[in-house]
């Protein structure tokens, strides 16, 4: 059965415990640690050992989108003190210097960008994974609608980086960037495709909800995901 | 010298067409200088260019046809930023023609074709996106709106036997609709000698035999280019019925990604040099007529009383004529003669 789960900043914005204690009694299987913002990086990186991951089968965590203090080198090593069966998701922008990265190539996970950023479709990512060739990838399927909402830019990306998929983000993505509660649109478009998604690959939630609406946008994307029945009506 | 298709059937085909060469180099020039201006955006809009420059066909007196692509929410704001793109683009190049200068929004281009709302201008407007233009900016915004086209147009024409494979992979309705543009514009043409008399009749009558007609041909062999020269890959596009439109529109994306030339010179370079000569030859010299100011004028100024007996419009007829021929020998030839009979006629 696939696991699911959301992002801790989806659910409590710089707060790592409380965003996994949010999702704890909804049945969640994944979860993601998320470090979006470089000064989360310290306080997450000290609050772990007080959490208890026991019940997550996949846990990742999301680097910061962009450095601002640290040198890449220093972000790396920060990055390393996740535990090491962590994956680690990483923006392609914060990738200046790929023998850096080297270290934690195995362990890192290519995030697809939304429309603002380098690294949107199959072709911009392309030197990413020649440089990484063992890095995994991020499927963001919100960032992917957003480029494209007939959903060929996301298919493509399967295509060409499909065997290194190590787990999935699932949102909608507004106009303005932020990841929101998924509409009809996106959950049809995503259902679209949902098919092409091995069964064992997890979904992470990044779309920003209260702790009251948890269940409910776990649910839309589990039916978004692993049921047809969007599909039906038409 | 880029390695592109045109400049391989060059050396195919010996020939030097020097004036589709320089124009497709002033036009790469005035692309480079539009990009370097840093001109204002917007995270939903895309600066889009159509007509010559579009088409990679820049002569020495083209103006510069564009538009400002908007793909998102409704903004006050994509006005002030239209006057400041105007102000920006002024005395670049000749002023935009009337279709041209102002905001084009995806909606109607996406949701409107065919139908009452689908508007000579929408659908004018639809086929050059598809045919001739370029983003200046904002590439992905371009291509999130040709894609969205490309989807509707091939989603649209299933039919029962598209619940299995088709049995050719000619995206019909998207076909239909570049023939229905190819004859409004014939149409158009004529219209506009009766209500315009013979204003600029002249440069309409030969682009119409050239420039047009090269846009209903590359929008002929975008349609039957799967079926042409890549039947081969039919298996990876049908194995999964879900994904095929996305990846039909992919592959088409791709074609409208080059020039009308460059469809024509992938497909001429597959056959005799001779035929490509028969095509590019007459075409090169039509855009040498072009180039030339005082030539552009005259036709510009030509009375159709005095066609009969003007040497440059002689000319221009048999250039026309000439391409016709090119373009009618390709066609001819299989596999295209027979995709023509079944989804070109009816």
């Amino acid at each position: 059965m696939r696991a699911y789960g959301f992002s801790t900043g989806a659910l409590a914005k710089g707060d790592v415990q409380r965003g996994v204690a949010c999702q704890a009694d909804h049945g969640v299987t994944a979860v993601e640690v998320s470090a979006l913002r470089e000064f989360e990086l310290e306080p997450t990186l000290t609050a772990l050992p007080g959490i208890d991951f026991s019940a997550f089968s996949y846990v990742s965590v999301h680097a910061p989108s962009r450095r601002q203090q640290l040198s890449e080198e220093e972000l790396v090593a920060r990055l390393e003190e996740f535990p090491d069966h962590w994956s680690i998701v990483v923006h392609p922008n914060t990738i200046e210097d790929y023998d850096v990265w080297a270290a934690i190539e195995d362990r890192i996970c290519i995030e697809n960008m939304d429309q603002r950023k380098y690294g949107r479709t199959a072709d911009e990512l392309d030197s990413v994974f020649a440089n990484l060739k063992r890095a995994g990838f991020c499927l963001d399927l919100g960032h992917a609608h957003q480029v494209d909402p007939t959903m060929g830019v996301a298919i493509e990306l399967l295509e060409r980086y499909g065997d290194a998929l190590r787990h999935v983000h699932i949102s909608e993505v507004n106009s303005h960037g932020q990841h929101v509660p998924m509409s009809f649109a996106s959950q049809y478009a995503f259902s679209s495709i949902a098919h092409l998604l091995p069964s064992d690959v997890p979904v992470i939630i990044e779309s920003v909800v209260g702790a009251s609406a948890v269940a409910s946008e776990l649910a839309t994307t589990r039916a978004a995901v692993d049921s047809a029945s969007l599909r039906k009506v038409s | 010298m880029q390695d592109t298709p045109f400049e391989r059937l060059k050396l195919h085909c010996s020939a030097d067409w020097r004036f589709i060469t320089s124009a497709r180099a002033r036009t790469a020039e005035l692309l480079s200088r539009l990009r370097a201006l840093n001109l204002p955006q917007n995270q939903n809009t895309s600066l889009v260019i159509f007509g010559s420059a579009g088409r990679y066909e820049l002569t020495a007196d083209s103006d510069l046809d564009w538009s400002l692509l908007v793909d998102g929410p409704a903004d006050p704001a994509h006005v002030e930023l239209l006057h400041r793109l105007k102000q920006a683009l002024h005395g670049i190049a000749a002023e935009p023609g009337p279709t041209f200068g102002g905001l084009t929004s995806s909606y109607e281009l996406v949701h409107y074709i065919g139908g009452v709302r689908d508007t000579n201008l929408n659908l004018t407007i639809r086929m050059l996106l598809l045919l001739e233009s370029r983003s200046v900016n904002n590439d992905i915004v371009h291509e999130r709106v040709i894609r969205a086209i490309l989807n509707r147009y091939i989603t649209s024409s299933t039919s029962v036997a598209w619940h299995e494979a088709p049995v050719e992979i000619i995206p019909r309705f998207l076909l239909n609709d570049f023939v229905r543009y190819w004859r409004t514009i014939t149409v158009d043409y004529a219209a506009k000698r009766w209500e315009q008399s013979d204003k600029k009749w002249g440069i309409r009558n030969a682009k119409l035999r050239l420039s047009r007609k090269l846009l209903f041909v590359t929008g002929l062999l975008m349609c039957f280019k799967f079926e042409a020269e890549h039947s081969d890959e039919r298996d990876a596009f049908v194995s999964d019925m879900a994904t095929f439109p996305q990846k039909l529109a992919g592959f088409l994306l791709k074609e409208t990604k080059k020039s009308p030339i460059g469809v024509l010179s992938e497909t001429l370079l597959l056959r005799e040099a001779d035929l490509a000569r028969r095509i590019l030859d007459p075409y090169d010299a039509f855009l040498a007529v072009l180039d030339d100011s005082d030539q552009r004028r005259e036709l510009e100024t030509l009375r159709f009383e005095e066609a009969a007996n003007n040497e440059l419009f002689a000319r221009v007829r048999k250039i026309g004529r000439d391409f016709q021929a090119g373009v009618s020998a390709l066609f001819s030839l299989s596999p295209f003669d027979g995709l023509i009979a079944e989804y070109g006629v009816f």
